[in-house]
């Protein structure tokens, strides 16, 4: 944990342009290496430069970051222990993956999914034909361009470094249950994501908006 | 239900994408390489610009704050994603150019209609916000007690002090309550500050804010003023102007010197 950037951060959030130009600097190559992860496992359409690509997109992100009184910025909070290039590598994630949202399709809007097919206890087949089809990139990026960054912590501190949940509530400040609880809501959400990238449980074709499913209860 | 499901994203998350021998990825890679100094002064020049300018970045979305861990709310619908467009290529059409004039003079209107209609909490709480005052202060040497006993209204610090500063209400408050800091510095300046540090409330509405100097606003040497504003969450102010006047918050004055 860099004391430097809690300071550094701190200075810029009183709004002076100068720290929040010298913190800009400071995450530009953290953003661009995340916004190129993020085109890597989109797949990304060919025909473009990809270097002009990361540099836009890296403008969006330090953009999202600043705007609105730099709002997505205060929500680092160091003592969870993540460090700002982390926390802002999840940011990233996130704000590119609905960026891209056009080009990868919109999962979300497909066809109602059937509670059933969301409950059902075996998903070993869907998670071969998605490796199969190499398409678990592409449901990683449609789950982060619909999780807000605690989700995202929470999913890398659950599902990533598979932490034991007790473990996970006392890093988040949640409790045990709580953790549990959005852990069943994130298989559920994440299976019914992954199905609109299946073609044998989509009946269509996973970049047609069709209608949104029910994630609920 | 989707542990399979959930180990292999977890597993493909921990793959990093850039690292593999594939075109594709030694194209991204190489976009990698370092910016020149032009290039990235450029890109942080334009970035600063459309903030000044009120422009949102492209994937903003209403549900930000909607997390998986409140209730069993879903997930919002995806907001709309602004196709990425060259900088050199960035140009608005006279369509969205009326829209944003068009928008910004209702929101100018709106805010000239909320300033003219005089303000009036509508929670009673909020309404009947007690004095607060300092009963703890450190950090730094004591500048200014009103009597021995008493915990000081000024103090002295060095610039990587933290301050931990504690102020309670003449009667006890409800909380949720959060605090903000309008920073008066030693030009007359003031700047609103929201602490990124969390401030610990206890069920009476006592407030203890544990910071370092430059997270409060008090960002260079010499001598500020450090008002702390007080209030249930939502109805703090967001400007430093709407800071400046009386509303439903409590205020708490503090000296602070930050040595040089």
């Amino acid at each position: 944990m860099s004391t430097d950037d809690e300071t550094l951060v701190a200075s810029a959030l009183t709004g002076h342009r100068d720290r929040q130009r010298r913190l800009a600097h400071r995450l530009l190559h953290c953003i661009r290496r995340e916004v190129a992860v993020m085109l890597a496992r989109a797949a990304r359409p060919h025909g473009r430069d990809p270097r002009q690509d990361v540099l836009d997109l890296s403008q969006e992100v330090l953009l999202g970051l600043f705007e609105r009184d730099a709002r997505e910025l205060r929500r680092w909070d160091p003592a969870r222990g993540r460090s700002l290039d982390s926390f802002v590598r999840l940011v990233t994630r996130r704000r590119v993956a609905r960026i891209l949202g056009q080009r990868v399709g919109n999962p979300w809007a497909d066809d109602p999914t059937d509670p059933v097919d969301l409950d059902a206890d075996d998903d070993e087949p869907l998670t071969r034909r998605l490796e199969n089809r190499q398409e678990l990139d592409s449901v990683l990026v449609a789950l982060h361009a619909k999780m807000t960054v605690r989700d995202q912590e929470l999913f890398e501190l659950v599902f990533v470094e598979e932490l034991d949940p007790a473990d996970v509530a006392t890093r988040m400040d949640m409790t045990r249950a709580a953790v549990n609880a959005w852990s069943y809501r994130m298989r559920k959400f994440a299976r019914a994501v992954a199905i609109q990238f299946d073609p044998v449980e989509s009946s269509g074709d996973p970049t047609t908006p069709k209608e949104k499913p029910s994630h609920g209860g | 239900m989707g542990d399979e499901l959930m180990r292999a994203l977890g597993q493909q998350l921990r793959i990093d994408p850039l690292a593999g021998d594939d075109p594709a990825s030694a194209e991204l890679a190489d976009a990698l390489l370092p910016l020149d100094e032009d290039e990235e002064a450029r890109l942080v020049d334009e970035m600063f610009r459309r903030l000044d300018a009120g422009e949102l970045a492209a994937g903003a979305g209403d549900d930000d704050d909607d997390d998986l861990t409140e209730g069993e709310a879903a997930p919002a619908e995806p907001a709309h994603a602004a196709p990425v467009v060259s900088l050199a290529e960035r140009r608005r059409s006279r369509v969205t150019a009326f829209v944003v004039v068009a928008a910004s003079l209702a929101a100018a209107l709106l805010v000239w209609l909320v300033m003219r209609t005089p303000q009036r909490p509508t929670d009673p709480q909020v309404a009947e916000l007690p004095e607060y005052v300092i009963t703890e202060l450190h950090g730094g040497t004591a500048k200014v007690r009103a009597a021995p006993q008493d915990p000081p209204s000024a103090i002295e610090v060095a610039s990587d002090a933290t301050i931990d500063v504690v102020v309670a209400p003449r009667s006890p408050v409800r909380p949720p309550l959060a605090v903000v800091v309008r920073a008066v510095g030693p030009d007359g300046t003031a700047t609103l500050v929201r602490p990124t540090e969390t401030p610990k409330v206890s069920a009476e509405g006592v407030v203890r804010l544990q910071a370092p100097a430059a997270s409060l606003g008090a960002t260079s040497p010499g001598t500020w003023e450090l008002q702390l504003l007080v209030g249930p969450p939502d109805t703090l102010p967001a400007t430093a102007k709407a800071a400046d006047g009386r509303g439903p918050w409590a205020r708490v004055a503090l000296q602070v010197t930050v040595a040089p």
